[in-house]
């Protein structure tokens, strides 16, 4: 168990709900701001062939009104009672009319920005016209790659073990709100039956970029995400294609079923990476210390490239040798569970245990 | 850049290029009047805190050298230390994955071009252009504007005494979208303009003032803005990146841009060579591409195709069927896709097998293809600014705005990256370079094998005449030379005949057909070739007309590439056109024998 800390801040100058001291939840409003309307400056004059001074004898709206989305904002009286009609192309306010120039300016509306919580803890510091610190006793556990927002719910974990995949007979209505984990991967069905039911987050070891594809409606390029409007936030704590999630990290979240749990799919993977969160309020004495990477004879690694995608084994021998594709590296033999021996390069394995 | 400053006292130089994935050290000592590099160290890059690989790099030089370049866990110069091995401590760097910009001018195609140019050329990603012509509303260049967050905004436009509102327009953009840090400003437009831009942006931008980027239409002046853009970066990008802030008080000199610094490498290189280049740096988030054509210096930035966390956008870019042409063998683009994905999340992941690497490979190569596409439409001439109409210069009009860019003129290619570096056999590189950029006529390839360029480019910011000293030593790697016909005709009928000749006056001639796909391997050192292409041909001379030159035979020797030109236009998706790629590969034998996975 962690003591997590979390920043919050509005995009913009806004205003600030909470003081330090004040216990919070996931859903709690922190702070509110407005993103200022973008201006639509409409050239009445030129629409209309009227000269700019002209422009209040056509105008039927006045600055500081307010005006909908195809609300006439200008009249002009053409021949046999007949009139031209210009009509405001977003729901604002007029902000100006320039005799000068002729032309309506028409600002939208202001968005509202809030800000929560996201975590479940305490205010520990106000920071006046931003947002606020919270910190949290919650266990933190790092994806590698997600698709989605900030969401949150009780965790539950739905696969038996690491390597089952989620299928659509797995998600019930049950379990809407919720932050389900599977095993290995998800289906496509799955995903969208999840989305109808109202489900808050997947949790999986990895996903078939097909079915990410599918479930998104477009194809992810640069992998810059968090900000997809989607109904269920995703996230992969191993890779792409099938391939099952590390036991120690699906024994940890086994224990933490039933617990409030905070997720976030937002992922840079450029050099100052972001990498999506899980962040569980559970208050556990489970080790959640990071792995020691240092790899020796006898360690137990899990291969990250093909041909032996995913598979796990020790290491037997650590030499320097050429690979088939003749790149002469530091290599590792690895003893597979299944008894055979591969090799493999040490910058593909990552350790497993 | 200096011309050719010498600096006497300086013996040694510590060199650091804190990449994305990797940060190399160089030391570069002089002994007598040459200058060498005696010692090289390489560490994963630590995003945490810069300093931490940087230090594991210098330690491997420390270790293999005895020299004293550390203490106290921090680099040591003679600035500090007496007893410290280097003079200077020079470092680049491309942090947070570089400087990122957005550009504004009045005219997509003129003032704005300018401004993109100027920021590209400072070593900046360039997030957007934005112009009073770019065809969107107001309150969408706003919210781009909101949504990129860049770290900077290079505002221009306007001649000086020309038009001041449109200049106007775009500063109360930038005001209207009010992003929430102090967005830092340059104004390099019409000077008449700037008391307004300042009374709008004043509460809104930390602003600066440069002279006019383009005062006249048939000027274009870069230099103060690339100055002022380089400052910036320094005060706020490097100085807020994790470790940076302990590395800019180790350096002797302020920290710059790693594709800065590779531009000036590539000056060097085309000052020295006197030629036509391209150079091209492929990294692990994005690709640079250099150019000096009609004596004019260009960079770009690729900023989405590179061959780590980029790689799967480069298959998003050229689509499946450019990638397939590359593989002599089948694979879904399901398979394909997962694969690259697990690349972009494990950049350092090596390639295994044949198959993967040949995968590599082909990417690579569409990365570089759309990344020289992107070069060639910014490679214009200045646009806006009329051109004298006699006859005899009506028939040999390069427009406005048409691409500067001739791949028959072009006379070398340089190539820098790790993908270059790690080839295992250096045809691999070769045929990389002549694959994706497909130039024209006789052209020479190098590589720049031992990873120097950015550390050259660094520098020749200090002592230009170290910098080409070691470039002339060890700067490229020459693979070799490759002629290619411009023509066609069927496939087996004749195409040229090449005659190489060695310095012991010994001849190897041979026919090649066109389709075909030839190595010639020569001797070490200069070599001789005529080559004499048949009448549908051209070599750069006319069609049918030979050439003859001397040449650095190169570590491949010639390549004849008679397959044709306009590679780029077919797509390979069926077994007999995978057939034939299997026979090129063989031919050259350019990859070991794809064991069954």
């Amino acid at each position: 168990m962690d003591m997590i800390s979390k920043l919050r801040r509005l995009p913009i100058p806004g205003r600030v709900l909470v003081k330090r001291g004040d216990a919070v939840t996931p859903d709690t409003e922190l702070a509110i701001a407005e993103v200022p309307g973008y201006p639509v400056p409409i050239n009445v004059s030129t629409l209309f062939e009227i000269e700019p001074h002209e422009l209040t004898r056509v105008l039927v709206k006045s600055t500081g009104e307010q005006v909908s989305r195809g609300e006439v904002i200008a009249r002009k009286k053409s021949f046999f009672g007949l009139s031209e009609n210009i009509k405001s192309p977003i729901n604002g306010t007029v902000d100006e009319v320039c005799e000068l120039t002729g032309v309506v300016t028409i600002v939208s509306h202001p968005i509202p920005v809030n800000l929560t919580a996201f975590v479940a803890g305490h205010v520990v510091k106000s920071l006046e016209g931003e947002g606020a610190v919270i910190e949290s006793p919650a266990t933190l556990i790092e994806g590698v790659f997600g698709v989605g927002g900030e969401k949150s719910g009780t965790l539950k974990v739905l696969s038996a073990s690491p390597e089952d995949m989620l299928t659509e007979a797995d998600i019930t209505v049950g379990l809407k709100g919720c932050i389900v984990v599977g095993g290995s991967s998800v289906t496509l069905e799955a995903l969208n039956k999840a989305a109808r039911i109202g489900v808050h987050g997947i949790i999986c070891g990895g996903i078939d970029n097909k079915v990410l594809t599918a479930y998104l409606g477009f194809d992810i390029g640069i992998p810059i995400t968090g900000q997809e409007s989607m109904p269920l936030t995703l996230i992969i704590t191993e890779g792409f294609g099938h391939i099952a999630m590390r036991e120690k990290t699906f024994a940890l979240l086994s224990t933490m079923n039933g617990c409030l749990t905070s997720i976030s799919g937002k992922t840079h993977i450029r050099a100052q990476s972001v990498k999506p969160e899980i962040i569980v309020a559970y208050q556990g004495d489970e080790a959640t210390a990071p792995l020691d990477t240092e790899i020796a004879l006898g360690t137990v690694v899990r291969i990250m490239s093909h041909p032996h995608f995913g598979d796990i084994g020790s290491i037997v021998e650590i030499t320097q040798n050429g690979l088939q594709s003749e790149i002469i590296t530091t290599t590792l033999r690895v003893a597979l569970k299944e008894g055979t021996e591969v090799t493999v390069p040490l910058a593909n394995v990552e350790r497993y245990a | 850049m200096n011309n050719l400053l010498t600096q006497d006292h300086l013996k040694s130089f510590l060199i650091a290029d804190c990449g994305t994935g990797t940060t190399t050290v160089i030391l570069v000592e002089r002994t007598g009047t040459d200058h060498r590099i005696v010692a090289r160290g390489v560490a994963p890059t630590t995003t945490g805190d810069v300093t931490l690989g940087l230090i594991a790099a210098v330690r491997q030089i420390e270790e293999s050298t005895g020299k004293h370049l550390l203490e106290d866990d921090r680099v040591i110069t003679r600035r500090d230390y007496a007893t410290a091995a280097a003079d200077e401590f020079i470092c680049t760097s491309s942090v947070g994955g570089g400087l990122q910009m957005m550009v504004a001018g009045l005219v997509g195609m003129m003032t704005a071009e300018s401004a993109e140019r100027a920021a590209l050329g400072a070593g900046a990603v360039v997030l957007d252009v934005i112009s009073i012509d770019d065809g969107r509303l107001p309150h969408q260049k706003i919210q781009r504007i909101r949504d990129l967050r860049p770290d900077m905004f290079l505002l221009s436009g306007g001649t000086d005494g020309g038009n001041i509102s449109g200049v106007l327009q775009l500063a109360e953009l930038i005001k209207a979208a009010k992003p929430h840090n102090i967005l830092p400003v340059i104004f390099a437009g019409n000077r008449d303009a700037r008391d307004q831009v300042a009374a709008i942006l004043s509460n809104t931008a930390e602003l600066h003032m440069v002279d006019n980027l383009r005062p006249v239409l048939e000027e274009e002046v870069l230099v103060p803005t690339g100055v002022k853009i380089h400052e910036q970066f320094m005060k706020h990008v490097v100085a807020l990146a994790p470790g940076y802030d302990k590395l800019a008080q180790w350096t002797t000199r302020d920290i710059l841009p790693t594709s800065a610094a590779v531009g000036d490498m590539i000056e060097i290189a085309a000052r020295e060579e006197r030629k036509p280049l391209l150079g091209v740096n492929i990294g692990n988030e994005m690709t640079d591409v250099f150019s000096v054509f009609e004596e004019r210096f260009t960079r770009t930035v690729s900023g989405d195709l590179g061959l780590g966390s980029s790689i799967y956008n480069v298959l998003r870019e050229a689509t499946l069927p450019n990638v397939l042409r590359w593989l002599p063998f089948e694979i879904s683009l399901d398979e394909l896709a997962n694969r690259l994905r697990n690349k972009m999340l494990r950049p350092s992941l090596l390639p295994v097998t044949a198959r993967d690497l040949m995968i590599e490979h082909a990417m690579a190569r569409e990365a570089l293809r759309l990344a020289l596409e992107e070069h060639k439409s910014s490679v214009v001439g200045l646009r806006g600014i009329r051109r004298p109409t006699e006859i005899a210069k009506i028939f040999d009009q390069t427009g406005s705005g048409d691409t500067l860019v001739n791949l028959m003129k072009l006379d070398l290619i340089i190539g820098s990256g790790a993908v270059f570096t790690s080839a295992p056999r250096p045809l691999q590189s070769m045929m990389i370079l002549v694959d994706a950029f497909q130039p024209q006529g006789v052209t020479h390839i190098a590589i720049d094998h031992s990873y120097v360029a950015p550390h050259l480019g660094a520098l020749a910011n200090v002592d230009a005449y170290a910098a080409v000293q070691v470039y002339k030593q060890s700067g490229l790697t020459y693979l070799g030379t490759v002629v290619a016909p411009v023509g066609s005709g069927k496939v087996g009928e004749p195409c040229l005949t090449i005659e190489i000749k060695n310095s012991a006056g010994e001849k190897l001639s041979k026919s090649v057909s066109f389709g075909g796909l030839e190595q010639v391997p020569c001797d070490e050192g200069t070599v001789s070739i005529s080559v004499k292409p048949t009448a549908p041909f051209d070599l750069g001379r006319g069609r049918g007309k030979a050439i003859r030159l001397d040449i650095p035979s190169g570590l491949c020797g010639v390549v004849v590439d008679a397959r044709g030109r306009g590679l780029s236009e077919t797509a390979i998706e069926s077994p007999a056109c995978r057939q034939l790629l299997t026979e090129w590969y063989s031919l050259l034998d350019l990859y070991p024998e794809s064991k069954g996975e």
